[in-house]
């Protein structure tokens, strides 16, 4: 069969597919014609355009311009005549083949200026990508895939938007398997490649160069995407850990810079026990009621907020409360209400002092601790901890352990006077102590009576005086304080011996200023064992239960001599 | 500010528990009133919304006895925890001697401890006080939620957030069970009586 006739059938056949056969089989019989016209410069040329377009027609097939194929039939058609008319003159071959070059140029420009993408794909592939972000459902994401799919055989021949696909079509795919789980950054990532990817294809005169910048740049951030998903894969925090190991600005950063890097040196604390119970000591064998037992029950009906504005103010409570009420702590007044101090004029009072408490972390008196241990019953509970080695608790509470005075009666070295008397009050708590209610009825008369004394109560506490005298006879110190309380009783009613019915043979020094002897642990000390043995005590004069004719005489003469 | 009256020996200092909502200040007043009931003889006034949460305050007040010569008198208030009653707390802040700061340990609660100290830091300046001046104490209530499962912060974390730069006593505390309630309440009322000790004894 001729070659020119075989050409034109394997032409005529692509019209409707091409295939690769066709594609194979016109190449072929284009050159057997090249070869048996070698010396017509015009069909070489003619073959050289078919050629051309023969190559075109493979690699893109029925993706091809549709202008391919026909122009492909014109072009035989002045081949056909080139080769069928050997009697063409130079010139009138040279026209007929500047004609395919003419139409040959036209069709590389409309191959040329075809977009690789068209708008309704990038609006296809723009809408798949919103989808994901809306919802990552099976439906959106396998709609995502076939688009990105056929992309990605689209631009096969496309090396940079090529590239941006590939990446678009990898996020998806990390997406579809991680789902509601994936980084949260992901979609966010997936819309910015995009958006590069239509730039370039909207902008068919941007530059090589520039378009190389832009997928570089995508390539480079996937990347790092890639390595943080890996690393995050392996540091994923326990969700219940989540609140604790977020990064949250500690209380007061804003006010004060800490002078200590963030794990150093945190203060210690007081760990909670669960082996021992929260209080020993003597309330321990009541049986406690849990905290909240009860509520609602037996606990009194809240109060009628309205009705106790017009009561009496019996409590600062109360009058905390009228603030609340009627000082307008809601309203414009606010900042005022605030300023307002009630206590000043409880500073206009004479003997009121207000201190404003500043901490200095000094050590409280081993008073302090003593009596409040005394209040919550909380000695041997600080035993108890001691004895189990708690050194936590230890360690932050030395000094009051260590602070704490001897507790032995027998001791003089470490004597407080008034936690003697706590003491003893303590002691006897059960019983009818002519000392404790001595010592009760004096409180009582000094708290009741702040003016002079009337006769009845001076010789009431005279006599008081005098039995706690009697009762301490062994402890100086206490006996001094008793000296020091009759003398400042008389100072306070104006009369030199008001409670002494045996020192009225006293001379002036009764009424002049007394130096108060020195209290300080040493000179107490010293005192204490310059004292006569208690034995020689007890064979003094007796004491008890009556008053001794001339007991002030001699104690006043004794310590002020 | 603490009431001295050098007439008739008598000290009296306010000390307020103060922190977040529902964090255990009313259980920590209710525990210590339940507890010394006998000896703290006063009535505790508490006013509560019908969800049983704090309205205005709770106040309980006690004399501890003598202190060298001294009779020492507490008033122990806690302020609402919820965040609307701002105004509230910070009158009840007026006069402060010293504060119990209760953080809930619950891992939920995080924030709310941490937005709760610094509006006390705030409220105190309403007065020209000065947090870092305070006797304070710190307790993290609730940490029996730990047995439970619940998930609760590590001290490491409270401290961290807490007391990082307020470097007081802390205490961890179960106000429901009693344990550390008193010894938090001891270290506040010696912490503060002795910052005037010098004034006074």
């Amino acid at each position: 069969m001729n070659s020119l006739i075989e050409l034109k059938q394997v032409i005529d056949s692509m019209k409707s597919f091409v295939e690769k056969d066709d594609i194979d089989n016109f190449q072929q019989q284009l050159s057997i014609i090249e070869g048996q016209y070698t010396d017509k410069t015009a069909v070489i040329s003619v073959i050289k355009m078919m050629q051309s377009m023969g190559r075109y027609l493979g690699s893109r097939k029925e993706n091809a311009h549709e202008d391919t194929i026909p122009m492909l039939d014109s072009i035989f058609s002045e081949l056909e005549k080139l080769v069928s008319n050997p009697d063409f003159t130079t010139e009138q071959s040279n026209h007929i083949l500047s004609g395919c070059i003419q139409n040959y140029k036209s069709l590389k420009n409309k191959i040329a200026s075809q977009p690789l993408v068209t708008a309704t794909e990038i609006q296809e592939l723009k809408a798949v990508i919103l989808a994901v972000d809306w919802e990552i459902s099976d439906q959106t994401l396998k709609t995502f895939d076939e688009v990105t799919r056929r992309l990605l055989l689209r631009l096969k021949s496309h090396k940079i938007l090529h590239s941006f696909v590939r990446i678009i079509h990898s996020m998806g795919r990390y997406i579809a398997s991680k789902k509601a789980n994936a980084h949260k950054d992901s979609i966010s990532f997936l819309r910015s490649v995009f958006e590069n990817f239509e730039k370039i294809i909207q902008t068919p005169e941007m530059q090589f160069p520039e378009k190389k910048k832009l997928i570089e740049s995508d390539i480079n951030a996937f990347h790092n995407f890639k390595r943080e998903i890996a690393s995050a894969g392996k540091n994923i925090p326990d969700h219940a850990d989540k609140t604790e190991d977020e990064n949250i600005q500690p209380a007061l950063s804003h006010v004060k810079i800490s002078p200590k890097t963030a794990e150093q040196d945190v203060v210690p604390l007081h760990p909670l026990s669960q082996e021992k119970p929260a209080m020993t000591g003597p309330l321990d064998s009541k049986i406690l009621t849990p905290a909240l037992t009860g509520r609602g029950k037996g606990l009194p009906a809240p109060r009628d907020v309205m009705d106790e504005l017009f009561s009496m103010k019996e409590s600062p409570a109360d009058e905390l409360l009228d603030a609340i009420h009627l000082e307008g702590i809601h309203g414009p007044d606010q900042q005022e209400t605030m300023n307002r101090d009630k206590s000043a004029k409880e500073l206009q009072k004479e003997g009121i002092k207000n201190f404003i408490p500043r901490r200095k972390d000094n050590e409280p008196i081993p008073e302090i601790g003593n009596r409040l241990d005394e209040f919550f019953s909380l000695d041997i509970s600080e035993t108890d901890d001691a004895a189990m080695g708690n050194k936590i608790h230890h360690a932050l509470v030395p000094e009051e352990k260590d602070d704490l005075p001897a507790s032995d009666d027998n001791s003089t070295d470490a004597i407080v006077p008034f936690q003697y008397e706590d003491e003893s009050f303590e002691e006897n708590l059960d019983n009818e102590d002519p000392v404790k209610e001595a010592r009760d009825r004096l409180q009582s008369l000094v708290k009741t009576h702040e003016g002079s004394l009337a006769d009845n109560s001076l010789k009431i506490m005279d006599n008081d005086l005098f039995h706690l005298k009697t009762h301490w006879q062994d402890d100086p110190d206490k006996t001094m304080l008793i000296d020091i309380a009759a003398w400042l009783l008389g100072i306070i009613n104006d009369q030199p011996e008001p409670v002494s019915r045996d020192a009225r043979g006293l001379d002036d020094r009764d009424t002049k200023p007394v130096s108060v002897p020195p209290t300080s642990e040493k000179s107490k000390s010293e005192q204490s064992k310059s004292e006569k043995p208690t034995s020689e005590k007890l064979e003094s004069p007796p004491l008890v239960n009556s008053p001794a004719p001339g007991f002030w005489g001699k104690l006043k003469s004794k310590l002020f001599s | 500010m603490a009431l001295i009256n050098i007439k008739t020996r008598e000290v009296q200092i306010k000390i307020v528990y103060y922190g977040p909502g529902r964090g255990g200040k009313t259980t920590n007043l209710e525990y210590i009133n339940q507890t010394y009931q006998d000896r703290i003889k006063t009535e505790m006034v508490s006013l509560k919304t019908h969800d049983d949460r704090t309205l205005f305050f709770d106040f309980l007040p006690f004399d501890v006895g003598q202190i060298k010569g001294f009779d020492v008198t507490i008033q122990l208030y806690t302020v609402p925890g919820q965040v609307k009653y701002n105004a509230t707390r910070k009158l009840v802040l007026r006069g402060v001697d010293g504060i119990v700061f209760v953080a809930d340990v619950q891992k939920g609660q995080r924030k709310k401890n941490i937005e709760s100290l610094n509006q006390l830091y705030e409220n105190l300046e309403t007065y020209n006080l000065d947090l870092f001046e305070m006797p304070l104490v710190m307790q993290y209530n609730k940490i029996d939620l730990k047995q439970s499962n619940i998930p609760v912060l590590s001290s490491q974390t409270l401290q961290k957030d807490l007391n990082g730069l307020l470097r007081v006593p802390a205490f961890e505390a179960s106000a429901l069970s009693g344990g550390n309630v008193i010894l938090t309440l001891k270290k506040i009322i010696s912490t503060t009586l002795a910052s005037i000790q010098d004034q006074l004894f």
